[in-house]
This record gives C-alpha cells, structure tokens and sequence, in this order.
C-alpha cells in the first residue's frame, strides 16, 4: 500500500498554503504538492524571491502574500515544489512526479487548491507568437522579472485586467491602447447589487481608484470594443478590433488579452464529482458544502478552483476545509470547531460582498465565442471552429463526442484551452445553455509524463 | 528585438545556460521561457507537431503547453514554470510534422 497522509493539499496558492498553516496548526500529518519551484500560487509567486522593487510595483495585493509563505515555511510542513500532480482518485490516491519520477501516496483527506485561470477566449490569430494572456503577463513578471521589451495593445475586460494595466504602467512598459470589450449594458445590470457591495467600500475604492489611474494615464481606452483579431504571417503584426460598430486596424508585436478568470476544474472533473454552471459569469464550478466538501467526504475543494473569489476569500476557504477535516482526524473538538467556524465565515460574508456587483459588472460579453469558422479553436490539434460546427451539422450533439471525430481538446493541453469555448459553440448550435452539455471527459494522467516514468510507477503498485 | 526584456537585474545572481549552442547569461531567479524570450529576435519557442506553426507560451502558468521545449536531453518541458540552472541545456523543438529529425 501507498504511505497514509492525514492531508494531502494540491497546490501551494493562498488557499493550500493558509489550509496547510491551519491543519499542522491541529498537528496533522500535512503534504503539500506544488508545480511550482516555489510556494505562492499564481497571485503571490515567486514572493520569497521577490526584490523590493518587484513588491513596491506590484503593491500590497502582492506584498500581504509574504507574511501567509513566511507562516507556511516557519510551519516546517512537508512541502515539495515542483511536483506536478498528474492523477487523483476517489479513495485519496495522488500520483505526482518529481524530477522525472512518479510517486504514488494517498491522503485520509485531499484537498484540490489549484486555483483558477484566464478563461481561454479563441479569436482569430490568437496562436501567432506576440499574443499572450493579460494576467500570463503579469505571471511571467513575477517568476522571471521580464517585462514587454516593446509597447503593447491591452485587450478585454474584468478586474484583472485593471490591475495588470496598473502594473504594466508601474513597470515603465508603454502601453499604447486599451480595447475595452465591457459590455455597455453591464453597470446597469450591475446596480441593484451596488448597495451590498457599499460595505466594502475600501473594494470599490480600489477599482475606482485603477479606473481613474487609467484615465488619468493619458492612455487610449477604447471602450465598446465587440471583436478583434490578431494577424500576421510568423508571429503578431497587426491587431483589428471593431469598436461602435467602426472597424480599425493598429500596428503592435504584443497583444495581451483577458475575459476573465475561471476555475481549473481538471482534478475535480477527472474524480467525477458535480459541477454547476455559472450563468453570470459563464464558467464551471464543483459541487461544494460551505467547508469546500465535496459528495466524496474523502475529497475537499478550497480557494478559487471551488468558485473565483479572490485571494483573501481563498485563504478563508483553505481554512474552513481545513478546520473541517481537523474535526474529522478527531484533532479538533467539536465545540471548538463550532466556535472557530463562524468567526472565518463571518470574515469571507465580508470579503464577498463587493463580488456580486463586481460579477455582474464584468459579465462577460455576449458574442465571447461566436467566432468565425477559420478560428483555430484547438490549438494543439488545430481544430477550426468552421470543422467543429461542421460536425454539429452531421448531427453531433455532445462536445465528447466531437473531440472524438476532430480531436479537438485530445492535443497536449487536454482540452483546458479549447474545453470551454467547444461546449460554447455547441451549445450556440445548438441553442441550448452549456450546462445541459457534458463537459470534456477528462482523464489520468492530467499532466504530460513519459512512458518509461509511467510504466515505473505501475511496477512499483504491482509489487506491493 | 527581444518580445521581453529583464526589468531590473540587481535583486538576484546570474547562471549560464546553453541555448542551442549559445551561452547565456541571465538571471538565476528566472525561468527557461523567459530566458528564451529576452534573448536576440526569436519570439518562437517551439513549432506546432500538428502544422509546423510557430508558437509561444500563452498562459505562463501551466495550462496552454505551448511553453513545451527540450530540456538537458528531456523533451516536452514546460518551460514556463521551470526555472533555469547552471549549465542547464535548452532547445526548441522545430521539427516539421513528417519531417526527418
């Protein structure tokens, strides 16, 4: 048998690292699984390494998530960066590889901490070098110091996206216009939720404050943008964008684009559990009790990979499965529990009260995926979504099925880039809401791994 | 011109890396696409195995595999969450679908 842990958390982001400080707190028998070199997450990376420059641009957001890795490290809990968890089972079998070799282990409880992603948006020539996620920016920022060596064309709409612009002008990097894809109708839709949102005014002021940062900048922003594609023979040369119904054309070698943030659902998908759909914000979400539990009690879902919520409600949400768990290991009394849950619920009711208004004023747009049929949809496969509609005129109703016929989603990314928008023009052929769809069938490994590693690892089960 | 340049260099130390035969200096704080990526012209960092199109990392953290590039022998890399070492041995991979290796 695979070694027992009493927790096993997977990934070391705000929440895996603030579930990681609570359950040693109760003396459990914690692992942390990172594929990252360092703890962090994508909102806090590469902190420890961080110099002072890199903290004052990138400001408090950044810079509070030093004191949360400082409390994990101080917590000697076992940690090991750099290993991809590339499967995960029902009963608490990990499988994770760590420089080349695949370990099998398994936890009484699992923790799925592995955050949340820019919500791939296909557009024409999104695969021509020069075209890169908004926030992917920002990521590469923080684990390289590398910035955009030429100005850049910033496109989208969503919170993100006010905060990279914020970061990228604090880096000195020239950005020549911001294409803004908000649809005009979204503040009004927004306003009854505005009241509840008024107790976090210390939120809004923040949005407020990048907003008129923005306008004060002297930088373009054009708002109303409905569509645009990037052009160019090997890599990005040219960006055209419609805006007021007026179509334009900009010279740029870097487009950065962002539509939002989404949950990563592949270890939750790949165990099988439930998932809703969000018709607001158009995304996946596993099924989850206010702890993150899921239907499997062995399995929990904590920080933005159970709902986008943010960094602050993430590491709250670490804590709460973590205090849960700790009840069931018997390493906390219930009464105690029982005090202990109200105060952190007390403090994530507060954090999310600004979310509904912002959700609602960052819906995404209408048309997010009603690309033309020359859009490569699968960029690994390369699978257009003329072929992709093609099949659904064969009578093809479910998006499995399709990836079966056109590979779309079978490349090496495993359908995270393409997963989304394929189940959205099905359900646009089709008339339908995704929800009613079967996402992608995801399944082990979830991560690229080596025949001869893999082989190792089934040797090693087979001996025991 | 490089796509992305090193914004300020006095937080960390360097290493030498090997890109396809050429030394590099850079940061030991960063990682093995960011290196390729601020160095001389090349903005591609591998082909496409279905087309041959040229691609670069999309989503810096894991999720695109756009980033895969050869590292000291292994194949397949993510190159955008691996940081780089001394003497560390970096490649695109450029072959052509179909194409001899």
């Amino acid at each position: 048998m695979a070694p027992v842990r009493d927790v096993i958390i997977i990934g070391a982001g705000p929440a895996g690292l603030s579930a990681a400080i609570c359950a040693s707190g109760f003396g459990l028998d914690v692992l942390v699984l990172d594929e990252q070199p360092t703890p962090g997450g994508q909102l806090y990376r590469n902190i420890e390494r961080a110099g002072r420059d890199t903290l004052q641009t990138l400001g408090p957001d950044y810079s509070e998530g030093l004191n949360l890795v400082q409390e994990f490290r101080a917590r000697g809990v076992d940690y090991r960066g750099g290993a991809t968890v590339w499967n995960a089972e029902t009963d608490g079998t990990v499988c994770f590889s760590e420089a080349g070799q695949s370990t099998q282990i398994r936890g009484k409880y699992i923790i799925i901490a592995i955050g949340a992603t820019e919500r791939p948006v296909p557009f024409n020539g999104w695969n021509l070098p020069g075209v890169f996620g908004a926030g992917a920016i920002d990521a590469n920022f923080k684990s390289s110091g590398t910035i955009p060596g030429s100005p850049v064309v910033l496109c989208g709409s969503g919170p993100l996206l006010l905060l990279v612009i914020g970061h990228l002008a604090g880096l000195g990097v020239e950005i020549s216009t911001v294409l803004d894809t908000t649809p005009r109708g979204n503040l009004l839709a927004a306003l009854p939720f505005l009241p509840r949102a008024l107790r976090r005014t210390d939120y809004l002021l923040k949005g407020v404050r990048m907003l008129a940062n923005l306008k004060r900048s002297g930088i373009t922003h054009t708002k109303n943008v409905t569509e645009y594609a990037a052009h160019g023979s090997d890599c990005l040369e040219r960006i055209s964008y419609t805006a007021n119904g007026r179509s334009h054309e900009i010279g740029s070698d870097l487009f950065l684009v962002h539509e939002g943030i989404i949950p990563r659902c592949d270890f939750t998908q790949l165990l099988g559990l439930k998932h809703l759909w969000d018709p607001v914000q158009r995304f996946w979400y596993p099924k989850t009790n206010q702890f993150g539990a899921t239907a499997n009690e062995v399995i929990y879902v904590a920080g933005d990979g159970a709902y986008v919520h943010g960094g602050i409600p993430a590491t709250l949400k670490g804590r709460l499965a973590a205090l849960d768990i700790a009840e069931k290991c018997q390493a906390l009394p219930p009464d105690e529990k029982a005090k202990m849950i109200p105060q952190t619920e007390k403090k994530l009711a507060a954090e999310l009260a600004p979310r509904p208004f912002v959700d609602a004023m960052y819906k995404p747009r209408t048309n997010l995926y009603q690309t033309a049929d020359q859009t490569m949809i699968c960029r690994c496969e390369e699978v257009s979504a003329g072929e992709i509609r093609q099949t659904i005129a064969e009578g093809c109703r479910e998006p499995n099925e399709i990836k079966a016929l056109t590979r779309c989603g079978m490349g090496s990314c495993q359908g995270r880039m393409c997963g989304s928008a394929l189940s959205e023009i099905v359900a646009e052929a089709l008339q339908l809401e995704p929800e009613v769809l079967q996402p992608l069938t995801i399944r082990a490994p979830v991560r690229n791994l080596s025949l001869v590693e893999l082989s190792e690892v089934a040797l090693l089960e087979n001996s025991d | 011109m490089s796509l992305f340049k090193q914004y300020s260099q006095k937080d960390s130390g360097t290493v030498t890396i090997d890109f396809e035969g050429t030394a590099l200096q850079v940061p030991e704080t960063t990682t093995v696409a960011a290196a390729v990526l601020s160095h001389g012209s090349k903005n591609h960092t591998r082909r496409s195995p279905t087309s041959g199109q040229k691609r670069a990392p999309y989503c810096f953290m894991g999720v695109c595999h756009e980033c895969l590039m050869e590292i000291d022998g292994n194949p397949n890399q993510q190159a955008c969450i691996i940081q780089v070492q001394e003497g560390m041995k970096i490649r695109r991979q450029l072959d052509l679908p179909g194409g001899e290796e």
